[in-house]
């Protein structure tokens, strides 16, 4: 390929073919200024320099971004969504602990006989959940933030913390009295109930009326 | 049919010995009311004389005097109210059976009719209906030897877990100003309890049935005599035997003493037609036509009378020794005592307290569980000190004891109380305002 050179001191160094296209100057033959004008690739070459530059400076940033992921933008994304997620599995952790502890609390109380409006509060204040090998355990806190024993060694159960509430003169005004039924045995050997009376006596009908209600005397004849 | 009625093998087997010791029990007009069972017919013996023998015949109750005597020396002391009890408790026990008996009375009767029978039982009841549970508190219903005609029970490991018992128990039927007795069963088992009556057929029918939420059947037995569970021997069955016999000897001997006692006029060569009718009083004349007739007295020599007086005698002597040797430790033995075996009966009255003690504690133990209260505290049964029988001098030594600090000042107190110098249960005696 021939350079086009811009000043030749002779026209015989230049092919016959392209000598038209220069002309005599001073001192020997010059390009012709227009063709030399296109013919000069100096901005092109510093144009080249930079694209080359900007690209080696593209393939560096895109080999970070590689080794970000393959695609910064749903790298980024993701990450988003990750740290969104974890937000949100933290979340729905202390929302299962919170359900766990009343739930746990709610069933020990209900089945201590004692009002769960009045010592909810009571027992979600006192309980915590603790991770044993991947398991969600109830505990009991004490005052001082540790974990309560009972007596015998094993951890304070809700089902403890209810009967030590029951005990308490305080708490224990939150507990129904225990419902008791016996046979209601008479003492003196008969029928508690009173027996049976006779319909047709008005007197018996209206002296024993409430008894009869209750189902405490029955009526005969 | 279902029959809740049927008694238990046991109760058949415990049921023939209890008979000859609850008619003592029931003194001179149960063995009348018993017929010829304990005042059998002699042979021969027209029946308007025996009925006359059997309504004369009074009983001499050494049984029911010893079984009092007995039952004084266990409760000569009131019962001890542990200070740990709690004033719930203590309150139920000045009411024991919603009928105003305090501990001590109640616990007498439970001690005799178990002195009489071998065993009897107590039911720590709730009252039934659920509306007025809120005011309801737990009772004691004493059921006699009797009362209780069947058990059943589960083994669980050595303890033996009842799971079924049916009482026979009494109701009245009011209809206006009149009454009837009506025969009941109850049959209790672990979570339940059902009420059976009999028709005018004798046919059982279910009347009213509930829950147990005490989920055990809440029945004490206490024994004076036991041979098995729920099964025991009257211990005082030789005595019974002993003044059953003596009451039938007393029969016959009173029936002789009546016949002896008059003497019978005779008369030989007496004709009737010619010497006409006898008259006999003051200002009269006995004659005969025949030369060696005469009129003479008919009387016993009273030999027979001696040979029973002396029979009787020796009865009531074995009986009291029976009685005397069955409550005194250490007692001399006599050839009466051996006889009577009585040696043997030495000890049991002290085990009776002891086990008296442990079914008291049972009870309240149970009064406790139907009220949730952990911490029942105990009931003692006081017991004769080991001391030297003076009061004073015993209790000399032991504030000597007390001052060297030899003893503490509990166990003084312990020591006085034992010697019925403290009387601290006496607030268990009786109903509020009873």
């Amino acid at each position: 390929m021939f350079d086009f050179p811009l000043d030749v001191e002779e026209l015989t160094d230049i092919p016959a073919q392209f000598q038209p296209l220069y002309a005599r100057a001073e001192t020997g033959f010059q390009l012709v200024p227009d063709l030399a004008a296109k013919l000069d690739v100096s901005g092109l070459r510093s144009a080249l320099e930079k694209e080359r530059s900007a690209a080696q400076a593209a393939t560096k940033e895109l080999a970070g971004w590689r080794q970000l992921g393959p695609d910064p933008a749903s790298a980024q994304a993701r990450q988003a969504a990750a740290a969104e997620a974890e937000a949100r599995i933290a979340e729905l952790e202390a929302r299962n602990q919170t359900n766990l502890i009343t739930h746990k609390a709610t069933e020990a109380v209900l089945k201590g006989n004692g009002s769960p409006e009045l010592l909810l509060p009571h027992m979600q204040a006192a309980l915590t959940v603790v991770d044993e090998a991947g398991q969600s355990q109830l505990r009991v806190l004490a005052s001082d933030g540790s974990l309560r024993e009972t007596a015998e060694g094993s951890w304070m159960t809700a089902e403890d913390l209810v009967e030590e509430f029951r005990g308490s003169p305080i708490y224990a005004r939150a507990f129904d009295p225990p419902l008791r039924r016996g046979s209601g045995m008479d003492p003196a050997g008969g029928n508690r109930s009173g027996g049976a009376i006779s319909g047709g006596s008005h007197w018996a009908l209206n002296t024993r009326i409430e008894d009869i209600a209750a189902g405490k005397v029955t009526l005969v004849g | 049919m279902k029959d809740p009625s049927i008694t238990s093998l046991a109760y058949e087997r415990m049921a023939r010995r209890w008979a000859l010791p609850q008619a003592l029990m029931g003194g001179s007009l149960a063995l009348q009311a018993a017929g010829t069972r304990y005042l059998p017919r002699h042979p021969a013996e027209h029946g308007r004389t025996y009925a006359e023998r059997a309504r004369r015949s009074v009983l001499r109750n050494f049984f029911r005097r010893t079984v009092q005597k007995l039952v004084g020396r266990v409760f000569a002391n009131p019962l001890i109210i542990d200070a740990a009890t709690p004033p719930a408790l203590v309150a139920l026990l000045q009411n024991m059976d919603m009928m105003g008996r305090g501990l001590n009375v109640f616990a007498r009767d439970w001690f005799e009719d178990a002195l009489v029978n071998g065993l009897s039982h107590v039911l720590v009841d709730f009252p039934a209906q659920s509306e007025s549970t809120a005011g309801g508190r737990p009772y004691a219903v004493h059921i006699t030897a009797d009362q209780l005609i069947a058990a059943q029970w589960d083994l669980h490991g050595e303890d033996k877990i009842l799971t079924q018992i049916r009482i026979r128990e009494k109701a009245t039927d009011y209809q206006g100003f009149e009454e009837r007795e009506v025969a009941q069963i109850r049959v209790l088992e672990r979570d339940s309890w059902s009420l059976y009556r009999a028709d005018d057929r004798g046919d059982w029918h279910l009347v009213e049935s509930g829950e147990n939420s005490l989920g055990r059947i809440p029945l004490v037995t206490l024994y004076s005599n036991r041979s098995g569970f729920l099964e025991a021997v009257p211990p005082l069955e030789d005595l019974a035997f002993l003044n059953l016999e003596h009451y039938q000897i007393r029969s016959d001997q009173r029936n002789a003493l009546n016949v002896a006692s008059f003497p019978i006029l005779a008369a030989s060569g007496y004709d009737p037609e010619i010497d006409g009718a006898i008259e006999v009083g003051p200002n009269k004349v006995l004659t005969t036509t025949e030369n060696e007739g005469r009129y003479y007295y008919v009387e016993s020599s009273g030999a027979a009378l001696a040979a029973g007086a002396r029979e009787l005698e020796a009865l009531e002597t074995a009986m009291q020794l029976f009685g005397l040797q069955f409550e005194t430790p250490g007692g001399g033995e006599t050839a009466t005592g051996r006889a009577l075996d009585a040696a043997d009966a030495l000890s049991p009255l002290s085990a009776m307290t002891m086990n008296l003690e442990d079914s008291l504690n049972a009870v309240l133990a149970l009064l406790a569980g139907w009220l949730d209260i952990p911490d029942f505290g105990a009931i003692g049964v006081s017991r004769s000190a080991p001391g030297s029988g003076n009061k004073a001098a015993d209790m000399q030594f032991l504030m000597a004891a007390r001052q060297l600090g030899d003893v503490s000042k509990e166990e003084l107190l312990a020591e006085a109380r034992q010697r019925g110098l403290l009387g601290d249960s006496l607030s268990v005696n009786a109903a509020p305002g009873g």
